[in-house]
């Protein structure tokens, strides 16, 4: 549930959304009592950010906004200007021109007011080795204003950290130095998070335990996360929005969703015996259809309501249907459309 | 000013929670006490079995004689100070009956020589201070935080002269101890001789052994905030360490050599004028050298290379 963290949250809450109705449900919360709340504000605003070193734009002119609630990808290939547009937005990076906003405050103009409502992992989380978690933690609790000592029991309960937090961060593994890592960046309760490539060395198990925390996190506590990634399937379960980022320019920022379903038509693989019986059938019965056989069975190119259609005919035919698999247009083919395959290598 | 002093724990705590500085700290203790049985092995306090006076009377005339040897060739002028300052405080120890013999306070005196010990390893925790963030990846963690640049440095300048001055108590208590130890607590009021402008002068011993810590750590000063300045401007601890330990060893000697040959623009160098010793208990080192000018100097540099650390750090862009 929502905590609201004193004016600073309920200054963002503008409308509630009964009174607006048509809003996506990235800006949208639930509180307590089920009442939906409207944030219209974006709690992270690029605009026109540029990195300029010598006469190569680095970046160039990228605007963007993250709402509450909601996590956004950043996506592109290396080189492309993902982890200097990450460092100018924690102010690792100075800004050669443009600004970044965090709820409303100017990243260049004030620079510790607008930092001190983000929470911020950039590559790995390098903490310090010779420190136990725990120490860790209340070194960067020191560095922040106004919070409880008490908090940094909550975070290490929220990444589940609490047996081993007392042991020096040398003997933890990089699992654990993620969830740590995410501690320190949770620590002052931010309203935004920023991760650079989070999941960069985590085993399959390790990622989807790192997703679903973060979605966790900001569906439940309307937390923005801005996560900038070159796992481009990873970034399909996580995101609700991508924006594609290309030699420096963003060039598309669109709904997970948009992404993928954009065609109608869907390439499904159907896992059938005997092949070349279901093929001569299928052939027949739909000549309309693009139908390809390959080494498992037959990729069919039809609409999504057509599928049970399909199956059901092969079915009452005496063909052993295996598996049905979508075979989607992942995330990973359309961005090596949009960028041109060849740049991610 | 609060906060100011939580960004101070936290560099304390990233010193002392560091194995290394607690190496550091076995190696001050087990070194001042080497320091002191070498002494008493080799101790001067038996004279080989003579009496005291024996002893300084026989050095004087051997002074005397190296002495008249050296005025007839006219040079080396630093040499035939030392001699004529060595042969006036034995000749002043015969005629007031005070004994060269060791005590406590002697020692800890002896002892103000392991301060450059402390220095070396001031200027490995000042350039790990800051060049470590950066080795260790941790400056993305610490500058991301609601807290300026310049405070965060100065908050590791501050923390580093902390942990010199916990060592200097350390070796300043630690070497009483010892010394009362292996030489008794001898006539604790016995004075110190200086040689000042020819004269031979009684001083508080207590006072002199404070004052000559206070000298070795202008020296202790300025190297760890040289290697701060290195760590923040190349954020290699290797290369900083490396360059102030350098500097450290062969700066005097190059200092010593170029007044040797009397060039002069040598009393410009950082090493002419880290110590001010010679100019209240002996000579310095080109001749019309100041303590005025020796103190501009010193600040001069100082200045220089805190300003350089400090733009360097606020302006640079993070790139680990």
């Amino acid at each position: 549930m929502l905590k609201f963290e004193g004016a600073r949250s309920e200054k963002n809450c503008i409308t509630i959304s009964s009174l607006v109705g048509t809003k996506k449900s990235h800006s949208e919360l639930k509180v307590g009592n089920g009442v939906k709340i409207l944030r219209k504000d974006p709690v992270l605003r690029v605009q026109g950010l540029t990195k300029q070193i010598g006469a190569k734009k680095i970046v160039d002119k990228v605007s963007f906004e993250v709402y509450p609630g909601e996590i956004f990808g950043f996506l592109g290939p290396n080189g492309a200007g993902k982890t200097t547009t990450i460092r100018m937005i924690v102010g690792l990076s100075a800004i050669s021109e443009g600004d970044v906003w965090i709820k409303g405050v100017s990243l260049k103009k004030n620079f510790e007011q607008a930092i001190a409502h983000v929470g911020g992992i950039v590559e790995n989380p390098e903490l310090y080795k010779f420190l136990t978690g725990y120490q860790n933690l209340l070194h960067f609790w020191r560095m922040c204003k106004g919070v409880s000592k008490e908090r940094i029991d909550e975070v290490v309960r929220i990444v589940g950290l609490e047996k081993r937090i007392h042991e020096k961060v040398k003997t933890y593994s990089l699992g654990m130095r993620q969830r740590l890592g995410l501690a320190q960046a949770l620590l002052h309760s931010p309203s935004i998070l920023i991760l650079d490539e989070p999941t960069n060395g985590l085993d399959p198990a390790g990622i989807r335990e790192f997703r679903d925390l973060l979605k966790k996190l900001a569906a439940e506590t309307g937390l923005a996360v801005f996560v900038s990634s070159h796992i481009l399937s990873e970034m399909e379960l996580m995101c609700d929005r991508i924006g594609i980022i290309q030699q420096g320019k963003l060039i598309e920022v669109k709904e997970v969703r948009d992404f993928v379903d954009a065609e109608e038509e869907h390439a499904v693989l159907f896992l059938i015996d005997p092949l070349p019986e279901a093929d001569s059938y299928l052939k027949k019965m739909f000549p309309d259809y693009q139908l390809t056989v390959t080494e498992d069975g037959i990729l069919a190119k039809i609409k999504r309501e057509q599928i049970p259609d399909l199956n059901a005919m092969l079915v009452t035919h005496g063909i052993r249907v295996y598996g049905i698999q979508k075979a989607t247009k992942t995330l990973e083919d359309r961005f090596l459309e949009i960028t041109g395959g060849g740049q991610i290598a | 000013m609060l906060s100011f002093v939580k960004l101070l724990q936290n560099e304390s705590m990233k010193i002392y929670r560091r194995i290394g500085t607690w190496v550091m700290i076995g190696i001050l203790l087990v070194v001042t006490l080497l320091f002191g049985i070498l002494l008493k092995i080799d101790s001067p306090n038996d004279f080989e079995g003579k009496d005291w006076r024996t002893v300084l009377e026989e050095e004087n005339k051997s002074y005397e004689k190296e002495l008249a040897k050296v005025e007839e060739e006219g040079n080396a002028r630093l040499y035939q100070d030392f001699l004529k300052e060595s042969y006036a405080i034995n000749q002043y120890r015969l005629d007031h009956n005070i004994s060269p013999e060791d005590s406590a306070w002697e020692f800890v005196h002896n002892a103000a020589s392991l301060i450059s010990l402390i220095t070396l390893f001031t200027i490995i925790v000042g350039a790990i201070s800051v060049a470590g963030e950066f080795s260790w990846g941790t400056v993305k963690l610490l500058l991301i935080r609601p807290v300026s640049r310049s405070k965060i440095l100065l908050s590791k300048y501050i923390a580093t002269f902390q942990f010199a001055l916990t060592m200097l108590v350390i070796l300043f208590l630690f070497s009483f101890l010892i010394g009362a130890l292996l030489f008794g607590l001898g006539d604790v009021t016995k004075p110190y001789l200086a040689y000042e402008n020819g004269q031979v002068v009684e001083k508080n011993m207590f006072l002199h052994t404070l004052s000559l810590f206070g000298f070795q750590c202008i020296d202790l000063l300025m190297m760890a905030t040289f290697a701060f300045m290195i760590s923040a401007v190349f954020r290699s601890s290797s290369l900083a360490i490396g360059l102030a330990i350098f500097l450290m060893f062969t700066g005097v000697q190059l200092v010593s050599i170029l007044a040797a040959m009397d060039i002069t623009w040598v009393k410009y160098l950082l090493f002419a004028n880290t110590d001010l010793t010679p100019y209240f208990d002996g000579t310095p080192w080109i001749e019309g050298m100041t303590l005025s000018f020796s103190i501009t100097m010193l600040v001069i540099y100082f200045v220089l290379f805190n300003v350089t650390s400090w733009l360097i750090f606020n302006k640079r862009d993070v790139s680990v």
